[in-house]
């Protein structure tokens, strides 16, 4: 009944009326129909989750927790609204809650200042080239919040009032974190990139 | 290269770097692990029972601990008063004709 149609999956409700459809059934008790949005969005889930926790199994876990969170309270979900926003927001409020896990363990504060100490690159694309690997490597020298940040706008192209939404930050603080990202990353890939010209 | 341009280039080159699992697995068994949470969600039933079960629990453990603890007094009380007994009842031991009495 709810066959997924494409992996595009920043489309508004309204431009897929079948996602529409999905949420009023499930909001109806047809939890059957929650399989077509588990289907259409979970890669760009596990991929934000991923992209902040750099773990396999724990962004497979967060997702699985953010899905089921939704789905328990869906029927707070306006009519009409993309679910793909809310969705987004829960699994990255869910990752962020496992970085200050993390950091309460080491006895450390998420810093602006201190480097992210992640290097998970066992999930990146079997494709992905020198190219890909220094910018991954760039991204993730990068101070905690910068590199969450820098990571939902460059890699999952996120606007930035999306990432504000989805981090709980306001959209000046995420300009300036893309900011000193930016800056960052220019210094750091100089070499692959002054060269060009556009 | 203005700051915009290598940003927006970065972008472009950035967007492979998405997840993609070694285990390619993970997208059949996602969605068979969120289907298992979400259809067995507890009934009306299995929710009171999640409750109701350590509370019964709890209160068979006191009622265990109060029943032997009752036991255990009386048995005591009854030991004492049988010391007490003893102690005020003069016992007699009659050898030979003479008759001793130990509670002198």
């Amino acid at each position: 009944m709810f066959a997924v149609q494409s992996e595009v999956d920043r489309t508004p409700t309204d431009a897929d009326p079948i996602e529409q459809r999905a949420i009023s059934a499930v909001k109806t008790g047809d939890a059957g129909a929650y399989d077509y949005l588990v289907s259409k969005y979970m890669k760009r889930v596990v991929s934000i989750a991923w992209g902040i926790v750099r773990n396999a199994h724990d962004a497979e876990d967060l997702a699985q927790e953010a899905f089921v969170k939704a789905f328990q309270t869906i029927v707070r979900f306006k009519p009409g609204e993309p679910f793909g926003p809310w969705i987004y927001r829960i699994v990255t409020n869910l990752a962020l809650d496992v970085i200050k896990h993390r950091q309460r363990f080491r006895h450390e504060e998420i810093s602006d200042s201190l480097p992210a100490t992640r290097g998970d690159r066992a999930d990146l694309p079997a494709v992905t080239n020198e190219l890909g690997q220094r910018i991954d490597a760039a991204i993730e020298s990068l101070p905690e919040m910068q590199r969450i940040v820098a990571r939902l706008y460059l890699v999952e192209h996120f606007e930035h009032s999306e990432i504000a939404a989805m981090t709980n930050l306001s959209e000046g603080t995420v300009r300036s974190h893309l900011s000193l990202a930016r800056a960052k990353l220019r210094q750091r890939l100089a070499d692959l990139y002054e060269g060009s010209h556009d | 290269m203005t700051e915009d341009k290598f940003f927006e280039k970065l972008r472009e080159d950035s967007a492979p770097l998405r997840f993609q699992p070694r285990d390619s697995a993970l997208w059949t068994r996602l969605p068979v692990r969120i289907r298992e949470r979400i259809h067995h969600q507890p009934s009306v039933s299995q929710m009171l029972a999640r409750w109701y079960r350590p509370i019964t629990v709890s209160f068979v453990a006191l009622s265990i601990v109060a029943a032997l603890s009752v036991t255990w007094l009386e048995h005591t009380r009854e030991s004492s008063y049988a010391a007490e007994a003893m102690g005020s009842n003069s016992v007699e031991i009659t050898v030979d004709g003479n008759t001793f009495n130990l509670a002198e």
